[in-house]
Order: structure tokens, then C-alpha cells, then sequence
């Protein structure tokens, strides 16, 4: 009875969907809303559904704009879907201009906001890692408010800056200043014709950052979002437990030189007492063992029991942290103002213990117009970010971590223990003891007049100021390494200021001549004051400010400024709508560069062919687009100090009197690097755009290199800047999206993105060096190597090599002299400097003297990947959508220090070994055939250094794969938010970087996405955080 | 239109405005182009030379001397680099083995003797004094060069440009440095100006003239040079006669009181100035220490690498009335067998976890007694070389006559050559002496018998310094 009732009111719905020009699309997706079923058309675009009365039907097609239409008491629809701009005729932002994709010449990605909100990242730079090609995004350093390094296509330069331009809204800032979900596009200009126009910083590519802004009788909208994420660290290394730890160094130590170390105060010893440092010591006779300690059986005198605490820093140091993003953003205009505003509000607590980072965002866009020909337009800019952070990551993370766990953390009276050095603390003495916090603010100002006094003209002033003021504060109280509660305070105001003035014109000669003119200049002041203030001796841990330290030890400020005066001009030529033409030129003044090199020329051309126009291909049904690209042109780089060519005298202290000392030699020769890109592209689209794909070749060489060219050290300084050398950097970019399937309920959108990038060094200054080398080492009867040189490619890692475990005495007797083994024999202690032992790993002799030595090292890897790029899944069923990004990076290595600390027991056996130490050691003859470490000893350094040396043994390739993104979301169906008022409700769950896969297991033990020859740096450490998210949109 | 022209109007005034400025100067530094314009330029390049001099000496210098003599060891911590030293094995990754800092100071040394001749100074004898200064510390840092490595890069052009000949030297003929310093000596005797006494950090005549004494003594003994000795006795005799210096009464004070009338040529420190000091590796490190003991007796500081050698106790500790003894080594027993050793001499005050204001002796009274005796014992004087020594010894022994004036000139040798390792330990002279009385291979343990490895005694070049120039030639035997 039911069911009759249901189909009594169900009408039978046919009709036919076709597009502007009336050809039938096939495939469309329509779909009941009300019954929540749905059909696809078939091939002569027709389609047939059972619907109910008053129900709305959705026509939505890849490529098209989707409609919704009430079906009232009809039975016969016919539907017409307009072409959706952001397929092929969307606009796109180019250098001071907008052009339709379709007659672009030049290699621009653009990526919609789509692809960046609503992902738990604070940032619009680590949403876009694997997305676009040709840029690759890595993380040196995870910590909340920490932005991933971007090159675009490898970046330019060898020792200068490879970072790429970023203009938001016509201003240079930087793409941590804005809230993503402010974000209407991002256009990243990749090729010389594309970023010609911005001349002398373009060389690492452009990103052209469009915020929202309202557009002409569009109805309010307001959006908030909410998103909430519960977020843990990647794990590293995993290491020995406690009682492991006291095993392995007391077995260890005995008959070794630090066999004594058992016997003082210390991780491994058995006398330590209330106040060591360590914890671990004998239990008395009598004695029961005291709550929360643990007990074991002295493995060198098992007649004695010892008892210690386990306190892993890890657990000390880390802890799940929340992630929150609040933004409200309201959109809208009238015939004559248009408007969009917002605030926004993120909060990132971290994985690491007092870490954290806040951001209160305002950002709001008024354009009004005066009268028809005159517009004026605003934006203002504002971010206020507040971080409690660590001045250095080795000291707060790294050498905690590092530290036997058998340390004490409080003594009795639940005190923080100090640790045993100022700068090897347990995690509560050294946050106990200090506080570290960083502010910044973002203000940016602009203003433009824009006045189209005819059809096609416009003419437009621009003013901008943009300030950026940063600020940290430190504090450490008084404590057992330092009583002299040391405070300092550090600022810099960077301010620029713009003006610009562009003048553009577009015309149409008969029916198939289509011209467009552009010219501007543009004058640039950017300044930097740098305020640091130092003081100690205060009386109280309650003061952190220095007001309270008496002793004034550093007051200083510096000041730099720079000027760039640009002048630019384009012209455009489209023939018959297929034919494209396009120039243009800069000229550039520095004032950064030497007395007659301060101006520099950057010419581009770009031509492009339309294949698909020509009459021959209209009838090539699956091609629906064809383009061809080439484009060659110049570039510039000028990122090197304001001052660097007029050379220095730098102020320096002795006996209490300022002196001047020479820093830096003067280059008055110094003068513009200049990148020659060429680029050949193709742009398809097939299928009925269910498959577009873009690809480009490129090749740019660099010449005139910016140059810190190292000097002799007979000559008073160590480097000189200057532009000698060539470099070239060349690979492929290549974008893919398509349509898998389509029907009424279910659609498979996958995407690809895949970027590779190789360099190679051309031309470097004569030295006399074998291939001009700089770095590295100048082996003796040739074979340098290291360092770069000619043919060579850049960013190597240099280490030794192993050949293989010495199993035996007579292996032991027969190996090479080893410069770093010390050959202290664990039977007679005897040392005989270069000998070796079972156990030692026998290193790759390179130049065949029989001596191990520096000259023994080879390249081990590169730091930077040649293959980047990400894949895609994006499912939609009815109204739920799941995608699946991930991402990869290929050809990259790290050497690990810390597998070094870990591992060789450094610090006089204090430091903790991973548990990959008790499983494959090298420990009796017979091991070599399973062993892949060596034999573990104290204090390895001291030893054979084994660990202590760069070497292949801790060099990991990165290689990886990272699952980044798993979004599910889900819009509530509009009948339930009918009477609301709300326009559309979608909430998801999402997770952001939840695995790691490598082939290397140790590769994702560390931070897979940096490649580096050294791990041990300051700015690194803070691990890659994994997040659980979940969150809301609703629209108004 | 007139919109038109009004903003056609503004965009040529906005670039006519626009290209001087990019003529910007620096604000916080001096362009090398405005530099060397006046006296203060002058001064200010002076104090630059020193505080380039201090990080030149200051702590290197232990690599060259004291470290190779046989008197360290290793205390609680070992840092492996430190073993080449100790056991006279260099290598080119040695620490020590970089003449970076060197070549960095004679370059200020060579700008300061290019420009300040063109400077106009109002006090011309205020130039004069730069210049001696300059020439001073140019054949103070070339006579350490030429010890350490021999054949060395002699520069005299300062650079100023990477396409200047010589950018990319070669190792010059031992006899080029040592012609350099003595006519760099003559030209700071010659300039230094009387009546313009400084502070003993900054470099007086009587600095000069030790220096002179120091060189002329090398020359006599070492190669032998004819009318050397002559030379240096006439240097040592000019300080002598100044009458402007005297042993302080206490040896304590010439390390505790840096403005003693005993210091006549010292390297200035302060912990904000110049850092951490190498001293501090003979101290220890908190951590390592029973809180009890802290600074009392055993110093604190840093993290505890040298100790001494049974040679350095026996030495030092010979004479249980020396009273030098505990002012340069000491130690602690806890039992039943925590030792800790550690140096006195420049452990200075404990502030900010470190000790650092420890003024360095380069040249003090006491050696010029030394040098006296030593020049007097060569031309046969015996009983006058031995009143010199006397001197010394009266202040360290509390007795007037320590050693016999009726000793042979053998004998009085070996008394020098102790005496000068008890008095100015820690000083960086004894590794210098050893060589200077041919006595190197006999006294120093881990050099016994090795007399025919090639160039043992000099250093190698450090691999940085051969991978920037491959013209610089390794050391013959490394």
C-alpha cells in the first residue's frame, strides 16, 4: 500500500541535455533529489527519471557548469549546460594582467582553492606538496608554524637563493601571511615567458597568489569553517630499553678505556647516588627495591643486583596535540561596490611539549566604482602569529633524545634534574628552566585607481605598503649550569613600499586579429631594521623582561635598504583565434649591484598553435583540445645582501675600543644572474574533457651565476660574490585529470602529477682544479672529487664507503691502515694508531694506496630528489566525495648524524643505542655473514669510529611515498536545510601525512622528506606530525 | 585625455625620481670605498688588527707548542683530535693545521701599511705608531708562520679584488719570511715614536724589541745566522735600560693583576670580546665534579680534556719552595681513586658558567732576564748568565743565589731551558726552546728517535687550505 502510494505521486521525467551550440552530451549526471536517485544521459544526450512532485533535478557534468532545475508539473526537460570557465576559457593570472587559459603561451599552474581548504595544515604551501608540477615542496622541520621549502623546476642559482617570487595581490610577501581559506587562486608561473615580466627576482619562478574579492550583484555569502585535528609525531628510531642499555655498556666497557666510567657517576655505573645525574646503582643488602625503579642482575657481577629508573625522554617530550582552524569570510557586491572579508583563527599546540603556534587572521577586499570608467580598489591585510618555540632543535629535541634512558628527571624533593652538561638536559629541566617565544605581524596595505577611459584601455595606479614585524624574547633562569639568568630580545621591521603604474590595451583588427598591449613600471623600496638587546644578572626568576638584568651586554641595530626600479611591457598577438604570439621585455635596476651593472634586460617570446581550431581537426571527435607551446626567454636573480658589491668594514671589539676590520671584498664588477629558459609544451584534452594533460619539457641555464666564489685562505677572506659559472637545470612537468567514470550516483576522478629535475654544473671559475672543483677534495695525483665541478650534478653527499665486516684475526692483520681508527686493543690496551679489529668495518679503498683516509670518500647520494609528484582519487557517491592524495619523492638521501650519536655511544657512553644494535652487531667471528653493524662499543669515536664517519652505513635513500590526504566529506541534503536559511552544510573527516612508505625502513625513521649531508641542524628535528581531523563548512 | 596626460605626467616624474635611487650606500657597515679617509679610519683599523690578532693567537697557539712538548694528556674527556698532538703525529685534518686566521690578520696588517701612508693625519707621529704597530704584528704573526709550516705564502699586498695577482700563492722560500721580519722590524723600530706608551695589550717599542730578541736568538742558534746574537743582545739591552719594567714581587699576580709593571706584550680577554678561552679545557666541567668541590678546589667551567703528564709534575713540583708550582698545576684526590688535575695559571674568574678574562702573556719581564742569560751563556759569560737566571729564580724559590755562577755553559743551558719551561709553562715558549737549544728530540718522549722522519718538526697544511689552492704543496712527509 505503501509502495502505491510512493509511485502514485512519482511522475516519469524525460528530456534531453545538450551544450551551448547543441551538440547532446553524453554521460551527464542527473539527479532526484528528493529520492536521492539518479541516471546518466545516454548518446544522443537523452535521459529518463522517475521523480516526485516538486522535486529539483542536478545536471552535473565534468567541465560544465551543473544546473538545478525544479520540474514542477513537466515531463519533458530540455537542458543546456553552459562550459565552465575554469575548463578551458577560465581566466588566469599572469604577470600584472589576466589572460583565458585558452591562449596562454607560456607553462602556468593553476591551482582552486578546492585543492587547499578544508585540509588540516596551517599553511597554503604544505597543501600544496605533489600538486603542481614542476614544484617540489619538502619539510626540513615539522614544527607548528613552520612553512616546507618550495623550488620551482630545481630553482636557478647554486649557492644563492632558489626561492621562487611570491606576489599576493600585486605585493612581494611571503605564503605564510595568509590564511588559505582566503585564497580564490594560485597561479604558479614556471617558464621565461611567464616570469619575464617580473625580470630580476624571477629566475626561481613566480606564484601569483589572488585573494577573494566580491564580484559585480552577487548575492552575500557567508561561509564559516571549522575544523578540529587530533595530531601525534612519526616515531624515529627505535631505541634500547633501559635494562638493554645497562647490559650492552657494562659488558661493553669492561677492559675498554672507559671501562672506569663504571665507576663514577654515570648512565651505566653502579655508584650513583641521590644526586647523580643518572640513576642506576647497586641495591644495598637488605634494601627492597623503592617504588617506580627497576631491578636487574649486574651482568658483570652477577652476584650484585642493579636498580634504576627508566625515564625515556621520548615519553617526556612528546604528546598528542590539538589543531583547531576557525574562519569566517563574507563575499558579496552590488552593481557599483563589491566586498569580501574575513577572520580567521588557527591553533596548533603541537607534538613536542611547550611548542606551539597561533594565528588570528583579518583580510578584507573593497573594490568600488566611482563611476563607469573609474574604480577604486582596497585591500588590507593583516596575520598576528604568536609561537612559544625552541632557539634550536638539537639542543631542545635532538640531544634529549639522544640520552641513556636511565637519567634522573626529578631528585627527591621534585626538582628538575640539571642532566650532565648545560646544552644535554633532560626535557623538564631545560622547559623548566627557559622560555623561548617568537611574534609576528603581517600588515599589508594597498590601494589602486583603475581608469578604462575607453573600450579596452584601463590605466592603474598602485600604491602598497607592506610591514612585516617580528619579534623574539628568551629568558633562562637562574640554574645549575648558569646563575646569570641571561635574557635577550630580538626585532626587525622589514617595510616595503610599491608603486606602480600599468597601462593596458586589447583590441580586435577586423574579424581574426586580436592585439593586446601592456606596459608599467614599477619602483620598489624595501628596508630592514634589525634591533638586539642582551642583558643579564637579574635578581629574579619572575622578571623575564630585561628591565630587570642590571648587565647591559649587547645593544645593537642594524639597518639595510634596497631599491628596484622595473619597467615592463607586453605585447600579445592571436591570429584567427589558433595562432598566439606573445613578447615581452623588462628592464630592471638593482641597487644592490656594482657601480656599472646596476640594470639588467629580461626578454621573453612565446608562440602557440592551437591544433584543434584548424579546420582539419574539427572532425576529431576524441580530441576536444590541442595546443602547442614554446617559449624561450630571461630571466634574473638578485638575492644576495643589500651591500655585498661595495664590500666591507665591519665593526669589531678588542680591549674595550670598536675597530674596523675588513669583512668582505668589495665586487664593483657584480652584476645580474641571468636564466635562459627555453620550453616546449603540449596541452590536450580528450574525450569530451573527461582526460586533459599538460606537458612540458624544459631546459634553463644559468649564466652569470651569483657566485660565492671561495677564496685561498692566504687572501683575508673566504669568499668572494661574484657571477662566474653556469648551471643548468632541465626536466619535465606533466599534469593529468581525468574522468574514470561517470554515472548518476558515482563518479572517479583520479589525477597525476609527476615533475622531474636534474641539474648540471657548465661552467665554473678557473682554479686549476681538476674540472674547476670547488669544495671537495684534491686528491694527490688527480681523481678529485666532492664538492661541485664541472659535468658534475649539485647537492652531493660525501662519505666513506664499507666493503665489508672483518670476521677474523687474519682478516683484522691483513686490512688497511685506517687514519680514524685508533687501535686500542681491548686485550693489552696497547694502541697502535690505524689498526683494525674483528668486528671493524674494512672501508673501500678509492685511490688504492692501502691507506684509509679523506681521499677515500665517494659520493653517497644527493640531497635534493629528481622525481616529485603526487596522485589523486577523488570518489563522489551521491552526496559523499572521498579523496586520497599522496605524494612521492624519488632520488633524494640523507646522511643521519643521529644514527651516529645513537649508535656510537658518543658523549662517553651516555648516549642510547637503537635496538638495531642487540639484533645485528657484529659481536663473535663467524657474525660478518648476518652482521650488518659493526661491533658496538663505548664510545665508538674513542674506538674505530665505526659510527664516526660519514659513511654509506648511515646514509639512507629517502625514496617515498607518503599518504597525505584522506578526506571524506558529506553535504547534507538541502531538504533538511530548507527552512533553515543555511545554504549548504558539508562536514568531513580527514587525515593528513598518516604513513610513510619507503624501501628504506630507516628512511622513515628519520624525516623522509628532507634530503640533507647533515641531520644535525639547528632548524631541524621537530617530527612530521600525523592528523586526524575533523570538520564543518556551512554556507550561508 | 587630460587624465591621460596627467598620469603620463606622473609615471615619467615617478621614473625620474626613481633611478638615483638605486644608488643606495650602507648604513651599518663601511663601503670599502669610503673607508681609509681619516685618522679615526686609521685607529679604528688598528683596534680591527688586534681583535683579528687575538683570534689568531689566542687559542691556536697551544696547537704549536705546549700540546706537542709531551706535558698533556688526556683528563675525563677525550677528544680524539687532540691525540696527533700528543703524540707529534700531524696530519692535515690536525687542529692547528689551518692558517686561516693567520692569513686574515696579515691581510688588516698589509691595508693598514698600503693606506694609512696616504691618510693625512694632523699627529703625525700618531701615524707613525699605526704603522709601527702594523709592521710589529706582521713579523710577530710571519715568525710563527715560519716555525710552524717553513716555507710559507709571503704576502705583502693586501687584496682587495679577485683578479689580483697572487690571489693564489705558492710556498715562498723560508729565507723570503725571515727577510720580511727583520726589514718588518726595522721599519717598527725605526717608526715607533717615543714618549707614546699604550697598555701592554697594544703593542709598545719594548714589545718590538722583544720580538727582535726573540727572532735575532732563532737566527743565531737555529740558522746560525753571523752577527745575529749581536743584534738580539742590543734589542734585549734596550729593554733592559728602559727601565720600565720589573718582576712583580708575587708570580700569583702576574696572573691575577693584568696591569702588573711585569707585562710587557699581552693579548687582551673579556669574556664578551673574545669567548671562551682553551684554558677551559684544562678545568672541568661541572657535571663530572661533586658539587662540594666545586670551584673549591677544583675550578669549574667547562668540559675537562687536558691533564699532565708525569714529565709536567715532575717538572713543575721538582722544588717543593717553587712557589710557581701551584700556580700552574693542581690537583685533588678523592679516595679511594677520583683524581682531578687541572691548570691555575689563566684560569682567571668564573662567570657565566666559563672562565674567560684571562689576559695572554705573549713577552713579560721575566723573559727578558731569560733572553739576557741565554745571549750572556753564548758569549761565554757565565757568571752574569747565571745572575739573570738568578733573578727569575729568587721570586720562584724565595732565594737569592739558587743556581751556581760557577756552573759550565752546558750546564747552564739545561737550567735555562728548565727554568724557561717552569716560568712560562702554559705560555707557549718551551715547544719554541726545545728547538732553539737542539734539545727537541732528547726531551720530548713521543719524538725520541724519530730524528730522520722527514719535516717532523713542521707542520702540514690543512686539506681546506690545499683544496682552495692547489699551487700550496703538502708539507714533504705528510
Amino acid at each position: 500500500m505503501i509502495a502505491y502510494m510512493l509511485s502514485a505521486q512519482s511522475v516519469q521525467v524525460k528530456g534531453k541535455v545538450t551544450d551551448s551550440h547543441g551538440e547532446p552530451l553524453i554521460g551527464v549526471n542527473v539527479l532526484s533529489e528528493k529520492s536521492g536517485t539518479g541516471t546518466i544521459t545516454n548518446p544522443e544526450g537523452l535521459f529518463g527519471l522517475a521523480v516526485e512532485t516538486g522535486d529539483w533535478l542536478t545536471f552535473s557534468f565534468i567541465g560544465y557548469t551543473a544546473q538545478r532545475i525544479q520540474v514542477l508539473n513537466r515531463t519533458e526537460l530540455s537542458v543546456v549546460l553552459e562550459q565552465q570557465a575554469n575548463a578551458l576559457d577560465e581566466v588566469v593570472a599572469v604577470g600584472y594582467g589576466q589572460q583565458s587559459r585558452r591562449f596562454v603561451t607560456g607553462s602556468v599552474s593553476k591551482i582552486t582553492p578546492e585543492l587547499i581548504v578544508d585540509r588540516p595544515v596551517s599553511n597554503v604551501v604544505s597543501a600544496l606538496q605533489g600538486k603542481v608540477a614542476g614544484v617540489n615542496i619538502f619539510s626540513q622541520n615539522f614544527a607548528p608554524g613552520s612553512t616546507p621549502n618550495i623550488r620551482i623546476r630545481g630553482g636557478s642559482s647554486i649557492n644563492y637563493s632558489n626561492n621562487p617570487l611570491v606576489i599576493i595581490d600585486g605585493v612581494p610577501r611571503s605564503m605564510t601571511d595568509i590564511n588559505p581559506n582566503d585564497i580564490e587562486s594560485i597561479e604558479v608561473l614556471k617558464d621565461a615567458s611567464a616570469t619575464a615580466v617580473y625580470g630580476a627576482r624571477a629566475s626561481n619562478g613566480v606564484v601569483l597568489i589572488t585573494t577573494r574579492r566580491g564580484k559585480v550583484s552577487q548575492r552575500p555569502e557567508i561561509v564559516f569553517q571549522s575544523s578540529m585535528s587530533y595530531q601525534q609525531h612519526h616515531k624515529g628510531y627505535p631505541l634500547v630499553s633501559g635494562e638493554e642499555f645497562i647490559r650492552l655498556i657494562r659488558t661493553n666497557a669492561v677492559g675498554s678505556p672507559f671501562e672506569s666510567t663504571l665507576y663514577e657517576d654515570g648512565p651505566a655505573s653502579h655508584v650513583n647516588g641521590d644526586r647523580s645525574v643518572f640513576t642506576p646503582r647497586w641495591l644495598e643488602a637488605g634494601e627492597t627495591v623503592p617504588a617506580g625503579w627497576q631491578r636487574m642482575t649486574d651482568p658483570i657481577f652477577p652476584d650484585k643486583t642493579i636498580i634504576f629508573q627508566e625515564n625515556d625522554p621520548a615519553d617526556l617530550l612528546f604528546k598528542p596535540g590539538l589543531w583547531q582552524n576557525y574562519h569566517l569570510g563574507a563575499t558579496g557586491g552590488s552593481e557599483k561596490i563589491r566586498y569580501a572579508g574575513s577572520v580567521g583563527y588557527t591553533r596548533d599546540n603541537g607534538t613536542v611539549a611547550e611548542t606551539g603556534w597561533t594565528r588570528l587572521s583579518m583580510a578584507s577586499n573593497v573594490d568600488i566604482d566611482i563611476t563607469d570608467k573609474l574604480t577604486f580598489s582596497s585591500g588590507v591585510g593583516y596575520t598576528n602569529t604568536r609561537n612559544p618555540t625552541e632557539a634550536s632543535w638539537i639542543n631542545s629535541i635532538g640531544r634529549q633524545l639522544i640520552m641513556a634512558p636511565t637519567w634522573r628527571i626529578r631528585y627527591e624533593d621534585g626538582t628538575p634534574v640539571p642532566g650532565f652538561n648545560a646544552t644535554a638536559t633532560p626535557p623538564p629541566f631545560w622547559r623548566e628552566t627557559r622560555d623561548y617565544d617568537q611574534y609576528q605581524a603581517k600588515l599589508n596595505l594597498d590601494g589602486s585607481l583603475i581608469f578604462r577611459p575607453l573600450e579596452g584601455l584601463m590605466l592603474k595606479g598602485n600604491a602598497s605598503y607592506y610591514r612585516s614585524d617580528f619579534e623574539d624574547e628568551y629568558f633562562e633562569k637562574s640554574h645549575f649550569f648558569a646563575q646569570n639568568r641571561n635574557a635577550y630580545t630580538n626585532q626587525n621591521v622589514g617595510q616595503t613600499r610599491q608603486l606602480e603604474a600599468i597601462a593596458s590595451y586589447n583590441t580586435k583588427i577586423g574579424g581574426s586579429h586580436d592585439i593586446s598591449f601592456m606596459a608599467g613600471i614599477s619602483d620598489l623600496f624595501i628596508s630592514s631594521r634589525d634591533l638586539s638587546l642582551r642583558a643579564d644578572g637579574g635578581a629574579t626568576d619572575i622578571i623575564p623582561t630585561l628591565n630587570a638584568a642590571p648587565n647591559k651586554i649587547n645593544a645593537s641595530s642594524v639597518k639595510t635598504e634596497e631599491s628596484l626600479i622595473g619597467m615592463f611591457g607586453r605585447i600579445g598577438y592571436i591570429y584567427e583565434g589558433r595562432y598566439l604570439l606573445q613578447a615581452s621585455l623588462r628592464r630592471d635596476g638593482s641597487s644592490k649591484f656594482g657601480a656599472g651593472k646596476k640594470w639588467g634586460y629580461f626578454p621573453a617570446v612565446s608562440a602557440g598553435w592551437i591544433v584543434s581550431e584548424e579546420p582539419f581537426m574539427r572532425d576529431v571527435a576524441l580530441v576536444d583540445n590541442l595546443k602547442l607551446r614554446a617559449s624561450y626567454g630571461f630571466t634574473g636573480n638578485n638575492a644576495i645582501g643589500a651591500y655585498t658589491a661595495q664590500g666591507a668594514y665591519s665593526s669589531v671589539r678588542y680591549a674595550r675600543q670598536a675597530g674596523l676590520r675588513a669583512t668582505a671584498i668589495p665586487n664593483q664588477n657584480l652584476g645580474w644572474e641571468r636564466t635562459g629558459q627555453f620550453d616546449i609544451g603540449v596541452d590536450v584534452g580528450a574525450f569530451r574533457r573527461k582526460l586533459n594533460i599538460s606537458f612540458d619539457y624544459y631546459t634553463k641555464i644559468t649564466d652569470n651565476l651569483l657566485f660565492s666564489n671561495p677564496l685561498p685562505n692566504t687572501s683575508g677572506f673566504s669568499s668572494i660574490t661574484t657571477n662566474i659559472g653556469s648551471v643548468k637545470f632541465y626536466g619535465v612537468d606533466l599534469s593529468a585529470e581525468g574522468t574514470l567514470v561517470q554515472t548518476a550516483n558515482f563518479s572517479w576522478n583520479p589525477r597525476l602529477v609527476y615533475s622531474l629535475n636534474r641539474n648540471v654544473v657548465l661552467k665554473l671559475p678557473e682554479n686549476d682544479r681538476d674540472r674547476n672543483r670547488i669544495g671537495g677534495y684534491s686528491v694527490p695525483g688527480g681523481d678529485d672529487f666532492g664538492g661541485i665541478a664541472e659535468g658534475e650534478p649539485l647537492n652531493s653527499i660525501i662519505g666513506y664507503k664499507a666493503d665489508y665486516i672483518i670476521d677474523n684475526r687474519q682478516q683484522a692483520e691483513n686490512a688497511r691502515y685506517d687514519e680514524l681508527a685508533l687501535g686500542i686493543s681491548l686485550e693489552d690496551g696497547t694502541a697502535v694508531k690505524g689498526r683494525k679489529f674483528p668486528g671493524d668495518y674494512e672501508w673501500v679503498d678509492r685511490n688504492s694506496d692501502g691507506i684509509i683516509n679523506e681521499y677515500d670518500q665517494f659520493v653517497l647520494g644527493y640531497t635534493v630528489p629528481h622525481t616529485t609528484g603526487g596522485f589523486g582519487n577523488m570518489f563522489s557517491w551521491k552526496s559523499f566525495s572521498l579523496d586520497i592524495f599522496m605524494d612521492f619523492a624519488l632520488g633524494h638521501s640523507a646522511l643521519d648524524r643521529y644514527w651516529m650519536y645513537y649508535n656510537g655511544n658518543g658523549f662517553i657512553g651516555r648516549t642510547r643505542p637503537t635496538k638495531y644494535v642487540l639484533t645485528d652487531s657484529w659481536e663473535k667471528e663467524g657474525d660478518a655473514a648476518t652482521a650488518s653493524l659493526p661491533k658496538f662499543y663505548v664510545q665508538d669515536q674513542g674506538m674505530q669510529s665505526n659510527y664516526y664517519r660519514d659513511s654509506d652505513q648511515r646514509t639512507w635513500k629517502l625514496n617515498y611515498l607518503c599518504l597525505r590526504e584522506v578526506k571524506l566529506s558529506y553535504d547534507l541534503p538541502r531538504s533538511w536545510l530548507t527552512r533553515s536559511g543555511i545554504n549548504s552544510v558539508n562536514i568531513f573527516v580527514a587525515g593528513n601525512t598518516l604513513a610513510y612508505f619507503t624501501k628504506e625502513r630507516h628512511a622513515r625513521e628519520i624525516n623522509p622528506e628532507w634530503g640533507t649531508a647533515n641531520t644535525y641542524d639547528a632548524g631541524a628535528g621537530y617530527p612530521a606530525v600525523r592528523k586526524f581531523n575533523f570538520g564543518l563548512r556551512v554556507a550561508l | 585625455m587630460k587624465k591621460i596626460t596627467i598620469l603620463g605626467l606622473s609615471i615619467a616624474l615617478l621614473i625620474s625620481s626613481s633611478c638615483s635611487k638605486i644608488e643606495l650606500a650602507p648604513i651599518s657597515t663601511i663601503a670599502t670605498g669610503s673607508m681609509w679617509r681619516t685618522a679615526d679610519d686609521a685607529l679604528s683599523a688598528k683596534i680591527g688588527m688586534y681583535n683579528l690578532f687575538r683570534t689568531a693567537f689566542a687559542n691556536n697557539y697551544q696547537w704549536y707548542t705546549e700540546s706537542r712538548t709531551g706535558f698533556y694528556t688526556f683528563g675525563r674527556s677525550f677528544y680524539e683530535r687532540y691525540r696527533s698532538h700528543f703524540d707529534n703525529r700531524l696530519d692535515a685534518a690536525s687542529l692547528g693545521s689551518d692558517w686561516n686566521d693567520f692569513y686574515t690578520l696579515i691581510n688588516q696588517c698589509n691595508l693598514i701599511l698600503k693606506y694609512v701612508p696616504r691618510i693625512d693625519f694632523a699627529d703625525v707621529q700618531q701615524q707613525n705608531q699605526i704603522l709601527a704597530e702594523a709592521y710589529f704584528i706582521r713579523a710577530y704573526t710571519y715568525f710563527w708562520l715560519v716555525r710552524i709550516w717553513g716555507e710559507i705564502p709571503v704576502l705583502t699586498v693586501p687584496f682587495e679584488s679577485d683578479d689580483q695577482e697572487n690571489l693564489y700563492p705558492v710556498r715562498d722560500p723560508e729565507s723570503m719570511a725571515w727577510d720580511l721580519i727583520r726589514s718588518d722590524l726595522t721599519e717598527a723600530e725605526s717608526l715607533y715614536p717615543a714618549g707614546r706608551p699604550q697598555p701592554a695589550y697594544l703593542a709598545n717599542l719594548s714589545a718590538v724589541q722583544m720580538l727582535k730578541a726573540d727572532v735575532y736568538l732563532w737566527l743565531h742558534k737555529v740558522r746560525e745566522e753571523a752577527g745575529a746574537l749581536t743584534t738580539a743582545e742590543a734589542a734585549v739591552n734596550s729593554v733592559l735600560s728602559g727601565q720600565s719594567y720589573q718582576l712583580e714581587s708575587s708570580f700569583r699576580a702576574v696572573f691575577r693583576n693584568e696591569s702588573n709593571r711585569e707585562n710587557i706584550f699581552t693579548i687582551y680577554r673579556e669574556a664578551e670580546e673574545s669567548g671562551s678561552s682553551w684554558f677551559n679545557l684544562t678545568i672541568w666541567r661541572d657535571g663530572d665534579v661533586p658539587v662540594q668541590y666545586h670551584n673549591n678546589p677544583v675550578p669549574v667551567g667547562a668540559d675537562n680534556v687536558y691533564a699532565f703528564s708525569d714529565l709536567a709534575w715532575n717538572l713543575l713540583y721538582e722544588d717543593p719552595a717553587d712557589q710557581r708550582a701551584g700556580e700552574t698545576i693542581d690537583s685533588l684526590v678523592i679516595p679511594p681513586n677520583r683524581v682531578f688535575q687541572w691548570g691555575v695559571k689563566y684560569s682567571g674568574e668564573y662567570t657565566s658558567q666559563r672562565r674567560w678574562d684571562q689576559d695572554q702573556h705573549l713577552y713579560r719581564f721575566a723573559e727578558t732576564l731569560m733572553f739576557k742569560a741565554e745571549i750572556e751563556n753564548e758569549k761565554g759569560n757565565s757568571a752574569s748568565a747565571v745572575e739573570f737566571i738568578n733573578r727569575v729564580a729568587q721570586r720562584a724559590y724565595g732565594k737569592s743565589t739558587y743556581y751556581d755562577p760557577a756552573s759550565s755553559k752546558e750546564e747552564i743551558d739545561e737550567v735555562i731551558l728548565k727554568e724557561r719551561a717552569k716560568e712560562f709553562f702554559f705560555e707557549g715558549r718551551y715547544w719554541w726552546d726545545l728547538i732553539r737549544f737542539g734539545r727537541v728530540f732528547e726531551k720530548v718522549p713521543s719524538l725520541a728517535g724519530r730524528e730522520n722522519e722527514l719535516n717532523v718538526l713542521l707542520w702540514p697544511v690543512a686539506y681546506n687550505t690545499i683544496n682552495r689552492n692547489n699551487k700550496i704543496v703538502q708539507t714533504p712527509g705528510y
